[in-house]
């Protein structure tokens, strides 16, 4: 009887361990999907909101794909996001365009959804990476409808963030290093 | 199995879940001999109990982000293998290789120790499947497996029917199908 090549079945073994985890994360596909679908219906752009849709996507796929703190980041990084991305679609319907206003909605947006991000972080047992990952995420999922209302809304989406996300990383980073 | 080793293999496989690879090594290094010495318990034949876990294996990576962190994961691949071994004896016996023999052969001799922490491995599976039936679904079936006197009639073999579709639908939640 021919003898089992466990380094065979190993490696084979292995290869069906990552090819199921990129089954599992190809779902995360699916919120870029949506969001790119409701920016360009409601804003009538096409390009920006696709392209930082699918940057999205990739991204979201590559952290649900590798797992521990990246993929338990996507869903709430995600929801995070919206409420900046539903802010420009907001924006975007009232037909405003002056970069302060745009600025200003944007910033308010991310800034509260940087927020509640610092909240569910900090269950979290690495937390600066955790609010690294997932604020990458917002970050992108607000830029898929910011993208649609001009230089203003990115730099308020950006700043935003950067706002919460500052204070709470030096906060996180030193709690981290002390436990 | 010492209980350490049970707990250590178990929290592997949840690393493994969660996406630590580093856990990947000593998850297949554990795992393959508890599922090889099941497979042979339920199967008798070296070459298919070998062939079962192999499969075994590979739907335990395949499906390890679907394990319930909160149920353990030996069981949970135990589970599976079973699942494995009983679709490996439905094959050979359509195959007609043990034409007449349906039933598995035990292994011949007195059962060794380990294949009777496996047995013992697939009790708590199958209690664990059982838990999750309503309290008449338990008792119809254990009225059945105990060969009660009142476990007959056209009313019991009805809900004898359902009860066993309701269990096999929790085992398939809870450990996959083939």
């Amino acid at each position: 009887m021919e003898r089992l090549d466990l380094d065979a079945l190993r490696r084979r073994s292995r290869r069906t361990y990552e090819i199921g985890r990129w089954r599992r994360a190809s779902v995360s596909v699916l919120p870029a999907a949506a969001l790119a679908l409701l920016a360009t219906r409601a804003a009538g752009e096409i390009m920006d909101p696709i392209v930082t849709a699918t940057i999205l996507a990739l991204v979201s796929v590559a952290f649900s794909w590798w797992g521990q703190h990246a993929g338990s980041a996507v869903l709430p990084g995600t929801l995070a996001g919206t409420l900046p991305f539903a802010a420009a679609l907001a924006v975007r319907w009232s037909g405003e365009t002056r970069f302060a206003t745009c600025a200003v909605v944007s910033f308010v947006a991310s800034a509260i959804g940087g927020l509640l991000l610092a909240r569910r972080v900090r269950r979290s047992d690495a937390r600066a990476r955790a609010w690294l990952y997932a604020g990458a995420i917002a970050l992108l999922t607000g830029s898929v409808a910011c993208s649609c209302i001009g230089l203003g809304g990115f730099v308020g989406l950006v700043l935003g963030l950067a706002a919460v996300a500052t204070p709470s990383l030096l906060l996180l980073s030193r709690s981290d290093s002390v436990q | 199995m010492d209980p350490n080793v049970r707990a250590q293999i178990d929290a592997d496989l949840v690393r493994l879940a969660d996406g630590d690879r580093s856990a990947f090594d000593p998850t297949f290094t554990a795992l393959w001999p508890l599922v090889v010495a099941l497979s042979t318990r339920l199967l008798g034949s070296r070459a298919d109990a070998e062939d079962a876990a192999q499969e075994a294996m590979f739907k335990v990576f395949d499906r390890i982000n679907e394990l319930d962190v909160a149920r353990s994961g030996v069981s949970w691949a135990l589970g599976i293998t079973a699942w494995e071994c009983r679709a490996m004896r439905s094959r050979r016996v359509r195959r007609r290789e043990d034409a007449g023999d349906a039933a598995v052969e035990p292994v011949s001799g007195a059962p060794s120790p380990e294949s009777e922490v496996m047995t013992r491995e697939l009790l708590i599976a199958s209690r664990e499947v059982l838990g999750e039936l309503s309290p008449a679904d338990q008792e119809t079936l254990r009225a059945t497996f105990d060969e009660l006197p009142n476990a007959t009639g056209p009313t019991f073999r009805k809900r004898r029917e359902r009860a066993l579709a309701r269990l096999r639908h929790a085992w398939r939640r809870l450990y996959g199908t083939s």
